[in-house]
């Protein structure tokens, strides 16, 4: 039968294995070549805070653009009402106006300017014309 | 120059690469037998050191001080180990029993292994356990932390991670007998 092996024995905790002769100077070196080409990325903060401060800039220039419109535009809201009988009297104004648009443009009723005698004329040679016509 | 000391000089002007390459001479060989224990090949493991290193050298400007820079720093090597292992099983679609015989192989050729038949026995026999177990193995009886630094580091109970190792030591206990 086997002997039972100790685990916690001494020289089983020792280190069984080596390196490549002068492995960890060159290390040092190979590290320093990798991390020359890489400087060491800025924190959290000092990335935000650019843009933070970029960002806070805009809403101020918002507040102070908001702030200036709202003083230099007059309030619509607070203007009195206008009285009743200026209502009125504006109307009237304006049905006068209309009245006098149709009787001057009312063809059919605009008969000052034209002699009875020519309507007659006119309306008997157009009727010689349709006689002509239907003897053909 | 202590942890702190050095993270004070890293965040003054002009000294970060200074600062930096105290922090990789004082933690490099820690970390990379962390990392080559896991892995078995050495250009594997120097790939993941390396970029165990970037990472850190990206972070370090965010480091709080939460945890102490050695925790921080195995805890990034463990996530690079990991997602390591992750990709490898995937890519070859193989289980983890597959992978980890892949590994046996791997340790067989090793030209930089340099242990006698039994500490070859209980490297092999670390392999068979699954990889979280190996890592809170490997850290408790080669690296020798404290269960409260490792949980520091893979953010697991100190209760849960006593009865891992004692759980892994037990199966490494017994198939290292058939090992040999």
């Amino acid at each position: 039968m086997k002997e039972k092996i100790n685990i916690n024995q001494p020289k089983l905790k020792e280190n069984p294995f080596t390196v490549p002769d002068r492995y960890f100077d060159k290390l040092e070196d190979e590290i320093n070549g990798r991390i020359s080409h890489v400087a060491p990325k800025p924190g959290m903060w000092s990335v935000l805070k650019p843009q933070l401060a970029l960002a806070s800039t805009f809403g101020v220039i918002l507040l102070m653009g908001y702030g200036a419109v709202t003083l230099l535009t007059p309030d619509t809201k607070k203007t009195d009402p206008i009285p009743e009988n200026q209502i009125s009297e504006f109307n009237q104004t304006i049905n006068i106006e209309e009245g006098e648009i149709e009787e001057n443009t009312d063809s059919l009723t605009h008969t000052k300017g034209i002699d009875p005698d020519q309507i007659v004329e006119y309306l008997n040679a157009d009727a010689s014309l349709v006689y002509l016509a239907s003897l053909e | 120059m202590d942890d702190k000391d050095i993270l004070i000089l890293f965040r003054e002007e002009g000294k970060e690469n200074y600062a930096f390459n105290l922090i990789v001479r004082k933690y490099s060989e820690r970390l990379y037998w962390h990392i080559k224990k896991m892995v078995i090949s050495h250009d594997d493991a120097n790939d993941l050191l390396q970029n165990t290193f970037i990472k850190a050298w990206n972070a370090l400007p965010e480091f709080r001080e939460e945890s102490r820079l050695f925790t921080w720093l195995y805890r990034i090597a463990t996530n690079e180990v990991l997602t390591f292992l992750k990709k490898k099983q995937l890519r070859s679609f193989l289980s983890l029993t597959d992978y980890s015989r892949q590994l046996e192989n791997v340790l067989e050729s090793d030209i930089y292994f340099n242990g006698d038949k039994t500490q070859k026995a209980l490297q092999k026999a670390i392999l068979k356990l699954p990889e979280k177990q190996r890592i809170v193995f490997n850290m408790r009886y080669f690296d020798e932390l404290k269960y409260e630094e490792i949980s520091e580091i893979l953010g697991t109970s100190v209760g849960a991670l006593k009865a891992s190792y004692h759980h892994a030591a037990k199966k490494i206990e017994e198939s290292i007998q058939e090992l040999i």
